[in-house]
């Protein structure tokens, strides 16, 4: 097909075309080694959990979230390249979804989680198709407005969500539908949500819908006139990212207790999720995943050892960072290796800054 | 794919390290008693955040000055460790999670309710204990915790030693009361205090109205209470809500015969200044003033811990969250020396029997591990500046009734 053609230079890793029509189809050992290497690293991920302090536990599960939350905003974001501004409100409405559904319908975390996403996925497409007609800066500010109003919505049916007071998922009284998992039943959730998002990157990038969403990035009108059903392509990335960032939150929500409106629509969560994925490599599938634990990890570091200017010293680094891999890590090293030059000099001249 | 790769041997080389083990606490050994503070120094809780970090701060370089704290005829040092949880529930619980797997056991709360209740579920877990300073929401020991004592009176107290005090001093007393409430946790558990409380007084409450946690904007829920004529509107909110119900009554023409209430805006030095003169005659209800009655042998009195405040922040006057968080500071104090042990189960136990007089008042512990031997104070703006008016055993001045007039 023509548009793969044209698509193909901006990704991560593009197949060499050898011979005409196995452009989709690079070499089997390409096909099966990434999935490998995330069963070797959900593995790896059970292996640190025998070596952590509790207390350490709960930090690494909040850092696999942020993996997670990184890798949903990666699809629409990176690949589709649609800065999504509102991803928090899918991260509170499935926590929210959840906490309502285990609170007054009794309802097992293991059916709440599912059901959660799959109402996000449904919320996500119904205002994605009149929003995603929408480009650029507008589209970013609609979906702030989207995640800010989503908050309002909460706080002010306070029957149903508790309200400013915030909602206590039961778990520990006889009639809890599901007792709490502790911190290593939590630890093993996140790391299997991880993985399971991760393996979703893989699909999405090596399938026709990624390859669509890369054409929609580089040039939407071009795209549109070589095929593809933008509207469609668009709609279903926003759908899919929103359904995982929804189970994110739901898992988010049980692990708390007790949620707030404040925490789980705070806009710090979308920026921290659009950080991560620019500095790791947008629009990779290892991207996202490697800038979502060294923001994480950075932040966490900073906090312990510096606790009255973390903040300041992480900003800082954030501004670095995006100074000199203006492309994303990921996407550094990948220029890097196929032009000889490892210099970060000559990447900040290649990008012109 | 080659960064797939390195990722994953990083990540397998990172399992391979490391050693789980549980860290023990050798504060007994090397001389000093670890405690450790999640505290709110950034984010939306910043500036009580810090406030509360001043009063543990006060109560470390005072307690060090005295020789330390005596444990077994030993003299330990007090050293406060500080952790930023960026006023987010789930990093504290997760910071007071740290503090275990580094054998510090016992804990001084962070600012908040919400902040405090995520902390204390992870405290009960871990066997350790922690007293809280600010935590005044009363679902937090409602959860049936054994290891959370709270040094402050509950949230039900807020609004409730108001109307107490309007039945005790207001002459001519009023007969109709309207609440407006603040849709947080703290502020509806203060509403429900004090409407439970007027009831039991005799009082007709003629209105209570929620708005949302923070909003500046009150009109509507006060075009409601308008029609019901109250004496007396009592807020319970903090300081935006606060000063805009007293600012939007006077826009819309609301005029209280009595005048108005709050719980927490009015002791804050900003309330007074954002709202100039409107703001004389409001009554507001604080854990601590200067004239509060009763003394130890760390602080002195209430006027001497202003003194040693004032002589630490030059010359700043001491509000109640630096109060509240010193006396916090004080019954871990009290209770490790009373067990002469640092071990949590110990400490725990000391503490639930504490029975003392402090600069804070009474320090007394119910079983659930709520401090309701204390009374709260009432305050009232007079010549913008809060006063004490209630309990007039501590009072500085009288109280100026009906507070509108002024």
């Amino acid at each position: 097909m023509p548009t793969v053609d044209t698509a193909a230079p901006a990704t991560g890793s593009p197949a060499r075309p050898s011979e005409p029509g196995s452009v989709l189809r690079p070499p089997r050992w390409r096909r099966t080694t990434p999935w490998l290497l995330l069963v070797l690293a959900v593995v790896a991920g059970f292996g640190l959990q025998t070596q952590l302090y509790t207390g350490q536990e709960r930090t690494a599960s909040t850092i696999l979230m942020f993996v997670s939350l990184a890798v949903a905003w990666n699809l629409i974001g990176g690949y589709a390249g649609y800065a999504c501004f509102g991803q928090v409100g899918f991260f509170g409405l499935g926590g929210y979804t959840t906490a309502v559904l285990m609170t007054h319908a009794r309802l097992s975390f293991w059916l709440a989680l599912p059901a959660s996403a799959v109402l996000v996925g449904v919320f996500a497409a119904l205002i994605g198709a009149p929003l995603l007609r929408l480009r650029g800066h507008y589209f970013a500010v609609a979906m702030l407005g989207v995640a800010e109003g989503l908050r309002e919505v909460v706080t002010n049916v306070p029957g149903l969500t508790g309200g400013g007071a915030g909602i206590t998922v039961p778990t520990v009284d006889a009639g809890a539908p599901t007792r709490w998992l502790g911190n290593d039943g939590f630890y093993v959730l996140f790391l299997l949500l991880a993985g399971v998002l991760v393996g979703v990157g893989l699909l999405v990038s090596t399938s026709r819908a990624g390859y669509a969403l890369r054409a929609i990035n580089q040039d939407e009108d071009a795209a549109a006139a070589m095929g593809i059903n933008t509207t469609v392509a668009k709609t279903m990335a926003l759908a899919v990212s929103a359904a995982l960032t929804g189970a994110v939150g739901a898992a988010y929500a049980f692990q708390q207790v007790t949620i707030y409106p404040e925490r789980l629509f705070d806009v710090d969560i979308t920026v921290l999720m659009v950080v991560m994925v620019m500095l790791g490599g947008a629009g990779t599938v290892i991207g996202p995943v490697i800038g979502a634990v060294a923001v994480a990890f950075a932040s966490e570091w900073l906090r312990q050892h510096y606790p009255l200017v973390h903040t300041f010293l992480l900003g800082g680094l954030i501004i670095a960072a995006v100074i000199l891999l203006p492309q994303g890590f990921t996407t550094y090293v990948h220029d890097a290796v196929r032009t000889r030059r490892f210099s970060p000099l000559a990447n900040l001249r290649r990008y012109r800054l | 794919m080659r960064s797939a790769a390195v990722a994953s041997v990083l990540v397998l080389v990172a399992a391979g390290c490391g050693s789980k083990g549980e860290a023990t606490d050798t504060g007994a050994k090397t001389g000093t008693l670890t405690v450790g503070a999640s505290l709110s120094l950034t984010g939306s809780l910043a500036r009580e955040g810090t406030l509360t970090k001043e009063g543990y701060q006060v109560c470390q370089d005072v307690v060090n000055k005295k020789g330390g704290v005596s444990v077994g005829g030993k003299k330990l040092t007090l050293q406060i460790q500080y952790q930023d949880d960026t006023s987010a529930p789930d990093t504290a619980g997760q910071l007071v999670d740290q503090f275990n797997d580094k054998g510090v056991r016992l804990i001084l709360g962070p600012y908040g309710s919400a902040t405090t209740a995520s902390t204390a579920a992870v405290v009960e877990r871990n066997g350790q204990v922690m007293v809280d300073s600010s935590g005044a929401d009363d679902s937090i020991f409602t959860k049936g915790y054994k290891r959370t004592f709270a040094v402050l009176s509950p949230a039900t107290e807020y609004a409730a030693s108001m109307v107490q005090a309007l039945y005790d001093l207001a002459n001519p007393r009023p007969k109709t009361l309207a609440f407006v409430s603040a849709d947080d946790g703290f502020s509806k558990t203060a509403t429900k205090g004090g409407v439970d409380k007027a009831k039991q007084l005799g009082f007709t409450v003629v209105d209570t109205e929620y708005v949302p946690n923070g909003t500046s904007d009150v009109s509507a829920a006060l075009t409601k209470l308008k029609g019901k004529n109250p004496d007396v509107i009592l807020g319970s909110a903090h300081l935006a809500e606060g000063v805009a119900i007293v600012k939007q009554s006077k826009e819309l023409g609301i005029t209280p015969s009595g005048g108005f209430a709050e719980t927490v805006a009015p002791p804050t030095p900003d309330f007074a200044q954002t709202l100039g003169p409107a703001a004389n005659g409001v009554l507001g209800s604080t854990q601590w003033t200067v004239k509060t009655t009763g003394k130890d042998d760390w602080f002195g009195t209430a006027s001497d811990y202003a003194t040693t405040f004032k002589a630490a922040f030059s010359g700043r006057e001491p509000e109640y969250h630096g109060a509240e968080a010193t006396a916090a500071c004080l019954v871990l104090v009290l209770g490790v020396q009373k067990a002469g042990s640092t071990e949590p189960d110990k400490v725990r136990d000391a503490i639930a029997g504490l029975d003392e007089q402090s600069f804070f008042g009474p320090l007394k512990f119910a079983p659930n591990g709520e401090n309701l031997t204390k009374t709260m104070a009432v305050v009232q703006i007079q010549n913008g500046k809060p006063v004490a008016v209630w309990p007039k055993e501590s009072a500085e001045a009288a109280m100026t009734w009906p507070g509108t007039t002024s």
